[in-house]
C-alpha cells in the first residue's frame, strides 16, 4: 500500500492506488462489469479518492487506511482526509468480494419496463453459499436471518433503497469481554450477523458516531450564554427524547462489527453497464458474483450460544 | 294502471316544440338521448336461461311426463312442489357470479389489515387496461386487487391450470413487493436523518404535547383549590361565625379533596 | 408547469420544447446527446414512473411533485416519496437553466450587481466559488442551488442526495456520515430546536440556479474526475433567459 518516492528534497510518502488481483485493467469482470463498467466502478475511482486523499494528507504517516478510519471519524478537521479513505476502504471491501459470474456480461440495458417488473419466486438461487462449501457462513446465516432467502431479499432490498451512495454491508457483531467471560483477550468471537447501511463515506467501524453527537452538544452548551440554559430546564420534565436523539445518545454505544462483505449502492458502479433502469438487474449480478469463500474468512469464530433457538 | 308513457316521450315532445318555436335552445342532453333513446317496451319478458351459468330458470314438465304409470292416470294439478320450480325466477333478475369476488374474500380474509390501507373512491374516468403480466401498475396502487387480477392473469395464459395455484403464485409475488417497500421506508428514512433532514414531532409526541398542556392546567386549579381549602380549614373566624352544620362540612371537605385529586 | 394530465395520478416526463433537436445534439459545451439522454430522458422517466408508483391510490396523488415535496416534509414515514418528488423538480429546474434558447443570453444587469453587491466580487469570481463549495461540500450525489432567500440575498445552498431548498429542515445540507464541525452542529440543533418547538416554519427560499451533481447528470460524459469540471461547463452556459425570470425584480 505504500510507496516510498525520492524527491529531491524529502522523503515523502504517499498512498498509491490499491490494486486486486482478480480485477485486470482492460478486461471486465465475467457476468458483471464490461471493461468500460469496470474501469468506471474501480480503477478510475481507486485513483481519484488516492489523489484526494494524498492531496488532503500533508505529511503522510505510514498507517493502513483503516486506522485511519478509525482515528480520524470524529475529528471535523481530519473530515477530509476520513471521508476520502474511508471512501477507498470501502470501495476496495466491496470490490474485492465479487469475483464475477458464468453469464455472459450484459449488452442491453434494461429499459423503463424493468421497474414493474414483478420480482421472482424462484427460492433456489445461483451462487448458494451452502453449494460453494461454506458451511460456516451458512450455517451462520441461516441462524441469524432465518434463511438464506429471507437473508438474501434484506441483503438486497437494503441496498435497492439506498438512493445516493452507499455501502450494505453483511456484519458480525463482536462478542465483548464483559459478556462473556470466558473469552480469551486478543481473540474475536462474534454472536449474530447483521445487514447494515452506511451513506456516503459512512464507515462500518463508525456507524454510530458513538459520543460524537454528545461531545458536540456539550461544546455547544459551553458556548451558549447561561439564561438559554436556565430556559431549557424549564421544559417540560415529561418530554422524552426523539427517537433520532435517543439513537444518537444512547444506542449501539459498545457495539463493534467486523465487516464481511460489502455492496456498492452508488450509480458509479452501476450506470454504465446497466443504464438508469437496472439497479436490480445489478444488484442480482452481484449476489452471483460474491465470492463466499473469502467471506467466511473474514468470520471470526462464533460465541457458544446460550439462547435457546 | 295506465302505463305512464310521458317520460319516455320526452324527445319526441321536445323536437315538437322546436319545430314549434316553443322552445328557442336545444337542451344539452338532446343529442345524448336522441342517440340513446328510451327504451318503451313495458312487457316484461320471461329469462328463460340464466346468463351468468347457462342454465334454465324454470321447467314446465311436458304432458308424458305427468302420467303417473302406477295408476294410469295424468297428473293434471301442479303441486306445490311443481310450482316452485316453475315461474316465480322467470321475473327475476339473475344474480351474477365471478371468480373475482371469491378470491377478493379470499384475499381480504387472509390479510384483514390491507382493508385498513387508505383508499381513494373517486375514480378515474374511462377504462383503465392495464397489462397484468406485471403485478406493478403505473396509476394502480398495489393492493388485494391487484393479486386477483394478477391471478386471472397466471390463469388466462395458462401458466397455471388450477386457480388456488395461480393465487398462490400472485400472493407471494405480492410479499416480495411488500417487503421491498417496507425495506424502502426504513432505509429512506435512515438515510435522510444522516444527511441532517429534522422531521416534525410525531404523532405521538404532538400528542403527548397536547395532553401535557391539558393537565398543566389541571394542575394549576388542583393547586389552587387545595390552597384555598387548606386555607379555609385553618381560618379559626369561619368556623365560629357559621352554625354547627358548616363545620360538619368542613371535617368531610378533605376526603372530598383526595377524591377530586 | 410539469406535466399534462392525461390521467390524475400519473406522473409523465416534462416536454421540452425543442426536444428533438437536443435528442440530436445534447446541449453545446455541456452535455452530449447521448449525455442529455440519460440525464433527463431516462433519469427523470424514471423518477416519474417511481413516483406514480409510490403515490397511485392515495391521497397524495393528484399532486405536482412541488406540492408533494411541501407536503411530504414533515413526515419521516414518507421520505420515499419525497426524495422522488425533490428529484424529479430539482431535475426539471436543472434541465430548464441549461436547456439553450434560441437566442444567446447573459446575466442581467440586476442579477450582476446584486452579486456584486452582497458578495464584492463579480460573477465570473463567484461562479469559481460555486464550482469550489460543490466540490469540498457534496460528497456523493447531491444538488447545487443559487438561491434567493425571503430577504432577497442570493446564497449558495449544496444539498446531499435529494434535499429540497424550499423547507431548510430538508435542506439536507449537513452530511452526518462523517464528522461535524461545531458551527455546523449549531446550526442543526437550531433547526432541531426550531422544529422541535412545532411552530410553524416558513420558508420563502426559492431557487435561481439549479446544478445537478447525480452521476445520472454528468458521469456518462464526464467520467469519475470530471465533475467540477461539468460544474463549471453549466454554470458557464446557463439559459438566462430561464435564470433572470427567477430572480425577484420587484414587479408582478
Amino acid at each position: 500500500m505504500f510507496r516510498t518516492t525520492l524527491t529531491p528534497r524529502t522523503l515523502a510518502r504517499s498512498y498509491i492506488t490499491p490494486s486486486l488481483e482478480h480485477l485486470k485493467k482492460g478486461a471486465g469482470l465475467k457476468g458483471l462489469f464490461s471493461e468500460k463498467g469496470l474501469q468506471t466502478a474501480w480503477f478510475d475511482r481507486a485513483e481519484f479518492y488516492t489523489e484526494k486523499l494524498n492531496k488532503n494528507l500533508s505529511q503522510s504517516e505510514e498507517k493502513p487506511l483503516e486506522s485511519i478510519v478509525h482515528e480520524s471519524a470524529k475529528s471535523a478537521a481530519k473530515r477530509d482526509i476520513f471521508n476520502q479513505a474511508s471512501q477507498l476502504y470501502n470501495l476496495r471491501f466491496a470490490m474485492s468480494c465479487l469475483h464475477g459470474n458464468d453469464q455472459p456480461t450484459i449488452t442491453q440495458r434494461p429499459g423503463p419496463e424493468a421497474i414493474l417488473e414483478t420480482p421472482k419466486l424462484e427460492l433456489n438461487f445461483k451462487n448458494d453459499p451452502k453449494e460453494t462449501g461454506n458451511e460456516r457462513l451458512s450455517s451462520a446465516v441461516a441462524s441469524s436471518f432465518g434463511s438464506l432467502i429471507e437473508f438474501r431479499s434484506l441483503l438486497l432490498n437494503s441496498n435497492k433503497a439506498i438512493s445516493g451512495d452507499g455501502y450494505t454491508w453483511l456484519v458480525a457483531r463482536k462478542v465483548t469481554a464483559s459478556q462473556r467471560e470466558s473469552l480469551v483477550s486478543g481473540n474475536v468471537e462474534f454472536d449474530w450477523l447483521y445487514v447494515l447501511n452506511t451513506y456516503n463515506a459512512g464507515s462500518p467501524f463508525n456507524f454510530n458516531k458513538v459520543g460524537h453527537i454528545n461531545d458536540l452538544k456539550k461544546q455547544l452548551s459551553k458556548l451558549k450564554p447561561v439564561e438559554e440554559e436556565e430556559e431549557e430546564g424549564e421544559t417540560n420534565p415529561l418530554q422524552i427524547k426523539s427517537v433520532q436523539e435517543a439513537r444518537d445518545s444512547e444506542s449501539y454505544k459498545s457495539t463493534t462489527y467486523v465487516p464481511l462483505l460489502a455492496i456498492d449502492a452508488s450509480p458509479k458502479a452501476w450506470l454504465t453497464d446497466y443504464g438508469v433502469f437496472g439497479k436490480d438487474l445489478y444488484l442480482e449480478r452481484v449476489w452471483e458474483s460474491i465470492e463466499w469463500n473469502l467471506v467466511e474468512q473474514r468470520l471470526p469464530a462464533r460465541a457458544p450460544n446460550y439462547q435457546l433457538t | 294502471m295506465k302505463v305512464q308513457q310521458n317520460a319516455v316521450n320526452v324527445l319526441e315532445r321536445t323536437s315538437s316544440y322546436l319545430k314549434a318555436g316553443l322552445l328557442k335552445n336545444t337542451p344539452a342532453w338532446y343529442n345524448v338521448v336522441a342517440d340513446v333513446p328510451p327504451s318503451k317496451r313495458f312487457v316484461r319478458e320471461p329469462r328463460l336461461v340464466n346468463p351468468a351459468n347457462g342454465l334454465r330458470t324454470a321447467h314446465l314438465s311436458d304432458f308424458d311426463e305427468a302420467f303417473n304409470s302406477q295408476s294410469g292416470a295424468y297428473k293434471t294439478r301442479a303441486s306445490r312442489a311443481d310450482k316452485q320450480g316453475s315461474g316465480n325466477k322467470l321475473y327475476k333478475a339473475p344474480k351474477l357470479k365471478y371468480a373475482e369476488d371469491k378470491l377478493r374474500e379470499l384475499f381480504y380474509e387472509q390479510h384483514p389489515w390491507e382493508r385498513s390501507r387508505p383508499k381513494m373512491l373517486v375514480e378515474n374516468t374511462g377504462v383503465q387496461n392495464y397489462d397484468w403480466s406485471t403485478l406493478h401498475q403505473l396509476g394502480k396502487p398495489l393492493d388485494g386487487e391487484s393479486v386477483v387480477q394478477r391471478t386471472l392473469h397466471l390463469l388466462q395464459t395458462k401458466t397455471h391450470s388450477e386457480l388456488l395455484a395461480a393465487y398462490e403464485q400472485a400472493r407471494f409475488e405480492f410479499y416480495r413487493l411488500r417487503i421491498q417497500e417496507e425495506v424502502q421506508t426504513q432505509v429512506a428514512q435512515e438515510e435522510a436523518e444522516m444527511f441532517g433532514s429534522v422531521f416534525g414531532p410525531s404523532a405521538i409526541d404532538f400528542g403527548l404535547q397536547k395532553e401535557q398542556k391539558i393537565i398543566d392546567i389541571w394542575k394549576q386549579k388542583a393547586i389552587d383549590q387545595s390552597e384555598l381549602l387548606s386555607a379555609r380549614n385553618s381560618n379559626p373566624a369561619e368556623s365560629w361565625s357559621s352554625s354547627q352544620t358548616q363545620s360538619d362540612a368542613d371535617s368531610k371537605t378533605p376526603e372530598k379533596q383526595e377524591i377530586q385529586l | 408547469m410539469f406535466r399534462s394530465v392525461p390521467c390524475r395520478s400519473i406522473h409523465t416526463v416534462p416536454k421540452l420544447k425543442n426536444a428533438n433537436l437536443l435528442a440530436e445534439q445534447g446541449i453545446r459545451n455541456v452535455l452530449s446527446a447521448s449525455g442529455f439522454k440519460i440525464a433527463w430522458n431516462e433519469h427523470q422517466k424514471n423518477l416519474c414512473d417511481k413516483l406514480t408508483l409510490a403515490t397511485a391510490g392515495t391521497s397524495l396523488e393528484g399532486y405536482l411533485p412541488f406540492h408533494l415535496i411541501l407536503n411530504t416534509a414533515k413526515k419521516p414515514f414518507q421520505t420515499n416519496i419525497f426524495n422522488l418528488a425533490s428529484a424529479a423538480h430539482n431535475n426539471h429546474l436543472f434541465v430548464e437553466n441549461i436547456v439553450p434558447g434560441p437566442a444567446s443570453t447573459s446575466p442581467s444587469r440586476l442579477f450582476r450587481t446584486r452579486i456584486e453587491e452582497q458578495y464584492n466580487c463579480t460573477w465570473e469570481e463567484f461562479k469559481d466559488e460555486m464550482v469550489r463549495r460543490a466540490e469540498s461540500e457534496v460528497l456523493g450525489q447531491g444538488w447545487l442551488f443559487l438561491v434567493e432567500n425571503s430577504e432577497k440575498e442570493l446564497h449558495i445552498l449544496t444539498v446531499q442526495n435529494n434535499g429540497t431548498p424550499y423547507y431548510f429542515p430538508r435542506n439536507q445540507s449537513f452530511d452526518l456520515n462523517s464528522a461535524l464541525k461545531l458551527e455546523e452542529y449549531s446550526q442543526l440543533d437550531a433547526v432541531q430546536a426550531l422544529v422541535k418547538k412545532g411552530d410553524k416554519i416558513q420558508d420563502w427560499t426559492m431557487p435561481l440556479i439549479s446544478v445537478s451533481l447525480w452521476d445520472h447528470a454528468y458521469l456518462h460524459n464526464y467520467g469519475i474526475k470530471g465533475r467540477s469540471e461539468y460544474v463549471k461547463n453549466v454554470l458557464d452556459n446557463l439559459n438566462w433567459s430561464v435564470v433572470n425570470n427567477r430572480l425577484y425584480t420587484g414587479l408582478s
